[in-house]
């Protein structure tokens, strides 16, 4: 094995401004992974200690104690309990905040047991310096005996100093033949059985640190990288010793605080009296039961607005750069397979996936902002209950009301969701709320089977109609939920602890670093899907059985010839004639008996397959199969189906109830492969994504066919 | 002045009061290395509609909180 760089974990308190302390040291060499077999976000970066001097900085998921309460916790102690992890680190820094500093000492003490060399760095000297707090760090680093430096991620105040401080500690380790985690005096003494488990613990297995065997006793069931054998031996030992994990972890805090209080108290001289905090201000309307909400939707109305409307207008960009890209490559190179599969499949492919960019910059970018100032935390607070009712979590809202504009990146938001359980049905549900993507089948299908007359004086009836379909898919989104909830189970209890943040203006570098993470890894992760997908897709259009296909154009000419076509409409006619002999026409054809049922005929089923692509696409297909493909005008589009006869009975195909049955299919079905993507790359493996995809289809499926009939 | 001992969860805003007791053991693990231990002063600042969550300021700490937790919890008022 390689000698692996000194690594140095940043570990700390949530809300103890990690990320700032983290982006002001490792700047731009950063990269943002997940750690193995969770989502949980993992930032590394590389930290310049000194010339020719690098070291890996690790940060790991804001925690309270080693005594984890959330998948984020659990990372952290799965870590720092097991010498052989990858991650295991060399050395600690840790982040407090100095405005509230006794709360960050119970984890603070914790590590220092482990034995690791440590640095505290103390945040937030700007704000210290405003509340008056007057602070000896060199008794605290007497009392702690490791070097404490005073810092502020904010404004990079003393951040140099601590590259020097932790410099030091790189060259000591260096000096130092091996990785020794040799026992300091513990921070903690132990009680009688807690000695017993440890040095029993300790006969079994080669474990230098008495602390991480005590944790090992403390949580073998749910160490990840224990085997099956070891947690039972461990078992034995703490059940042989009576040890009472509970009480014990208890007892252990207590201990801690009542050990480090009153030194704090001593160390740190606040001001007598606290002036009302503009926290407490603020929060006196942010958080009131009746201004709260209402202030809160009015954001999520602006956050939807920027989303809907903002985002048209780089969208649009983003558009016509590819369709002239497409033209210009189709113009340029020879007319062949090649050329063809360059630009309807890649470069569709990839305008599919940078189609997307906008929307998910300008998301991340407003709630990375409220996230920043500490308003998301009061948005829990106030919709936890309502949201727990659905199996969601209060921080679902905001999913929710984003994927009114696309699902995308309100999946993507779910990671701010601790509870695993509860971010998963957020997931799961939020693509049934109807997206921006579903807006054109609905224009076109509602113009067929709504009247556009005022209904009770003021309400346009395709208007109502519209938000029938929107509400059907909140209704759907939430009932799915409380499925969801009774059907899933959890080891995880779901408790709400949540620290209210002191609000605080954003650092932008930090909203920055988030936003360039999240269009990445969607560009790169879902990408790599939505491109496979889209060259499926194009060759199922394209291609067919070659004899067919030539027939198909050959017949196309002749019927062109004959009506003395313009160029235009002979290819349009060509095109129509091709898609029905290709692969997707015989797919469609193949279907249509299980889709006859839903009023659908074999050209609805080819629009159905491709439209998977994105539920847009279902109207360009329907144009390609009617041959109109040229005319990308709506009412054309309309008139042409309406005139759609079968051609047996000659009953037109479009009626009312094929029309609403179609309509119900698109409220339900998850038409959309970068969902699929997205939904993958969030929960870790393609079973999520399959269950999602049959259940929307399973529900697209019975109400289509529901309504069919009725209306039929 | 009689002290009296309630849970939280039956508190309204602006009542206060330090922290007597806990009654769950799993919560209180959770609750103390959050920074609220017995003898903790507690305020309750805000309490969501229809005891949907408990806004709490704890030693100049604010945490939220649901009504189950908050039932666990016993202060001295």
């Amino acid at each position: 094995m390689s000698k692996r760089a000194f690594t140095i974990a940043l570990v700390g308190n949530p809300n103890s401004g990690k990320s700032s302390v983290f982006n002001q040291l490792t700047g731009l060499r950063q990269k943002v992974g997940n750690f193995p077999g969770v989502t949980v976000d993992k930032k590394v970066g590389k930290l310049k200690l000194a010339p020719g001097k690098d070291a890996i900085l690790l940060d790991f998921p804001g925690t309270y104690s080693l005594y984890p309460t959330s998948m984020d916790e659990r990372v952290v102690l799965d870590v720092f309990t097991n010498p052989d992890d990858p991650n295991y680190p060399d050395a600690v820094l840790y982040l407090a905040d100095i405005t509230n500093l006794e709360k960050h000492f119970l984890l603070l003490t914790q590590m220092k047991d482990l034995g690791l060399p440590m640095v505290l760095a103390l945040n937030m000297s700007d704000l210290a310096e405003k509340q008056e707090l007057i602070i000896d760090d060199q008794k605290l680093s007497d009392f702690l005996k490791m070097p404490v430096v005073v810092i502020s991620g904010r404004s990079g105040h003393n951040l140099e100093n601590l590259r020097k401080v932790l410099a030091d500690i790189f060259k000591t380790q260096q000096n130092k033949s091996a990785k020794s985690n040799k026992q300091v005096q513990n921070f903690y003494p132990f009680s009688k059985t807690e000695k017993d488990v440890i040095e029993k613990i300790k006969i079994q297995f080669p474990l230098k640190n008495d602390y991480q065997a005590l944790l090992w006793a403390h949580h073998s069931k749910r160490l990840m990288f224990m085997g099956q054998t070891q947690k039972e031996t461990i078992q034995k030992i703490v059940e042989k010793t009576e040890f009472h994990s509970i009480a014990k972890q208890i007892n252990e805090t207590m201990q801690r605080f009542n050990k480090f209080t009153p030194v704090l108290q001593k160390i740190i001289k606040k001001p007598q009296t606290q002036p009302v905090s503009i926290t407490d201000k603020i929060d006196r309307l942010v958080v009131h039961p009746i201004a709260g909400p209402i202030i809160f939707f009015g954001l999520m109305f602006l956050v939807f607005q920027a989303i809907f409307a903002w985002a048209q207008y780089p969208m649009g960009w983003i558009e016509a750069g590819f369709g002239a890209l497409t033209e210009f490559t189709k113009s340029t190179l020879p007319a062949g397979w090649f050329t063809d599969l360059l630009t309807e499949g890649i470069i569709a492919g990839l305008g599919g996936i940078l189609i997307f960019v906008p929307q998910i910059t300008i998301l991340f970018f407003l709630i990375a902002v409220l996230e920043e100032v500490g308003y998301m935390a009061r948005a829990v607070f106030m919709f936890d209950k309502v949201m727990q009712k659905f199996g969601l979590n209060g921080r679902s809202v905001v999913a929710l009301i984003s994927s009114s504009a696309c699902a995308i990146p309100a999946i993507m938001s779910t990671r701010t969701i601790s509870n695993w359980k509860e971010r998963l049905i957020t997931i799961l549900v939020t693509p049934l709320i109807s997206c921006s993507a579903r807006i054109p089948v609905y224009a076109i299908l509602i113009g067929f089977v709504v009247p556009s007359v005022t209904v009770l004086g003021i309400f346009n009836a395709q208007g109502l109609a519209f938000m029938g379909l929107y509400l059907l898919g909140i209704v759907a989104a939430l009932a799915s939920g409380w499925v969801f909830k009774k059907i899933l189970k959890s080891e995880e209890s779901s408790f709400l602890m949540l620290e209210l943040p002191q609000y605080r203006q954003p650092v932008w570098k930090n909203i920055w670093f988030t936003l360039k993470s999240k269009v990445t890894s969607f560009v790169v992760e879902a990408g790599k899907v939505i491109m496979v997908i889209s060259v499926v897709l194009w060759f199922l259009a394209s291609y067919g059985p070659t004899e067919k296909m030539a027939q198909a154009e050959a017949t196309a000419i002749e019927m062109a010839k004959s009506q003395n076509l313009s160029e235009d409409k002979t290819a349009d006619l060509i095109a129509g004639q091709q898609i029905e002999a290709s692969y997707a026409g015989h797919l469609g054809k193949f279907i249509e008996p299980a889709i006859r049922p839903l009023g659908y005929d074999w050209k609805i089923g080819i629009a159905l397959i491709t439209s998977f692509a994105a539920r847009e696409v279902f109207v360009g297909t329907m144009a390609t199969i009617y041959s109109i493909g040229s005319v990308e005008d709506e009412t054309t589009i309309r008139d042409q189906l309406s005139k759609a006869r079968n051609p047996i009975t000659g009953a037109p195909v479009y009626t009312m109830a094929t029309s609403l049955s179609l309509l119900i299919f698109y409220v339900f079905a998850l038409q959309c492969m970068s969902t699929l993507a997205v939904v993958r790359r969030e929960t870790g493996s393609w079973k999520w994504p399959i269950i999602q995809f049959l259940f929307m289809g399973g529900l697209a499926y019975v109400g289509a066919l529901i309504t069919f009939q009725l209306f039929k | 002045m009689t002290i009296t001992n309630e849970a939280v969860a039956n508190l309204k805003a602006g009542n206060y009061g330090t922290v007597a007791h806990f009654t769950n053991d799993q919560m209180a693990g959770k609750l103390m290395s959050m920074g609220m231990m017995p003898g903790s002063y507690v305020e309750v600042v805000q309490v969501a509609p229809f005891k949907g969550g408990f806004y709490l300021k704890v030693d100049g700490n604010c945490i939220a909180i649901r009504v189950t937790e908050a039932a666990n919890i016993f202060l001295d008022i």
